[in-house]
């Protein structure tokens, strides 16, 4: 029987127990995206803690009836984020909690790696990146003692700003994805 | 003959809305004129976003706006308080800071009393530069007790200014009595 232990850190035993709390069956976002390739994982080594439960699945429950609408993938302040196919940067802005967003349009998918301290150097609107190439940085989230990347995919069937405040409950544009299958998939 | 007393007729109801109209604008023209300081315009774009909430909660209505400021100004006008609530990412910090202009959005919050504040986010990337920020809008402060943030109904003298962000979770400027302060709710996105 796992007992908290007060800390909300990746390995705290409290985190763990609120994750569970919070686990929902909710159904993700129709998946409709052809992955032709192989496509990288964003980050170097996969977390133990996995992206596919707890608060870090796509879909699990926030407050204000909020769902998560990306994958969580857990990794310390400073770890690399690497592109996970060829593309081309879109913008770079501020997310939340002091850290950033870069969306990157992928040939199969539109990608917002969010929570990022910093994109890396020449990562700037309009430049192409290759696969595998480092993009940016994972950033701490000010006041809540963790750090991860926040990736989330749209399959680029719609267009305009990925944050669309009245789209309940994931408040994002009509064409978000899943990324689990994808990133179950990437190596 | 009908058509011509027709027309006569909405000529002159014409003439006295317009009329009306420019009344009514006289009336806020000296908060919405660009102002001007060395022969430079201190704001490009000028957004309001209400004329009638009380932020400082002195009573009086305040005007809150979106505003642009000019590319070569180098230096605020003196009557303009400048205001930095949101912390230095530890990337900015240990760069030397200058004002900046140009594409950057601030929140410009002209107090019933004439005092006017610009908020403005030291930062490189400024959140009220995102997409989602354009939807920048005010909650009242009696609306306060229903978004469940204890903290910031205590804290806020009056209606918060709510900065939507790009991650879905609105955040919030407010008035402390001193200063304007941010706050953040500690949710991940």
């Amino acid at each position: 029987m796992l007992k908290p232990d007060g800390r909300i850190d990746p390995g705290g035993k409290t985190i763990q127990l609120l994750n569970q709390k919070y686990v929902t069956n909710n159904k993700p976002a129709t998946q409709d995206v052809h992955v032709s390739g192989n496509i990288k994982f964003p980050l170097k080594t996969r977390s133990p803690s996995s992206y596919k439960s707890g608060m870090r699945k796509f879909g699990s429950n926030r407050s204000g009836a909020r769902k998560h609408a990306g994958c969580d993938l857990y990794a310390p302040i400073g770890t690399p984020v690497y592109a996970m196919d060829d593309g081309e940067v879109g913008s770079f802005y501020a997310f939340y909690l002091g850290t950033y967003a870069l969306e990157i349009t992928h040939p199969d998918f539109v990608a917002r790696y969010g929570e990022l301290s910093k994109a890396a150097p020449n990562v700037k609107k309009g430049a192409k990146v290759k696969k595998g190439q480092l993009i940016g940085y994972v950033g701490a989230l000010k006041g809540l003692n963790m750090s991860m990347l926040h990736l989330e995919l749209y399959s680029g069937k719609s267009t305009g700003s990925l944050t669309v405040r009245g789209n309940k409950p994931y408040q994002r544009r009509a064409d978000l994805i899943d990324p689990t299958p994808i990133l179950d998939k990437a190596i | 003959m009908m058509n011509i007393n027709f027309f006569g007729f909405c000529l002159l109801f014409s003439c006295v809305a317009l009329n009306a109209c420019a009344k009514t604008e006289n009336v806020t023209e000296h908060i919405l004129d660009n102002k001007e300081t060395a022969n430079e315009v201190v704001f490009v774009t000028r957004k309001v976003i209400s004329r009638t909430h009380d932020i400082d909660g002195d009573g009086k209505n305040d005007v809150v706006e979106l505003v642009n400021i000019s590319e070569n100004l180098q230096a605020l006008p003196s009557d303009i308080i400048l205001d930095t609530p949101w912390a230095l990412t530890d990337e900015e910090s240990e760069k030397p800071y200058q004002f900046k202009n140009g594409s950057h959005n601030n929140v410009l919050v002209t107090l019933g009393n004439s005092k006017q504040f610009l908020i403005h986010e030291k930062n490189e990337v400024s959140l009220l530069d995102t997409e989602a920020a354009q939807e920048i809008n005010i909650s009242g402060k009696s609306e306060l007790g229903t978004l469940e943030l204890p903290e910031l109904s205590a804290k806020a003298k009056g209606d918060v200014i709510v900065v939507p962000t790009e991650a879905g979770i609105d955040t919030f400027l407010f008035w402390n009595g001193n200063a304007f302060q941010s706050y953040e709710p500690l949710e991940l996105p």
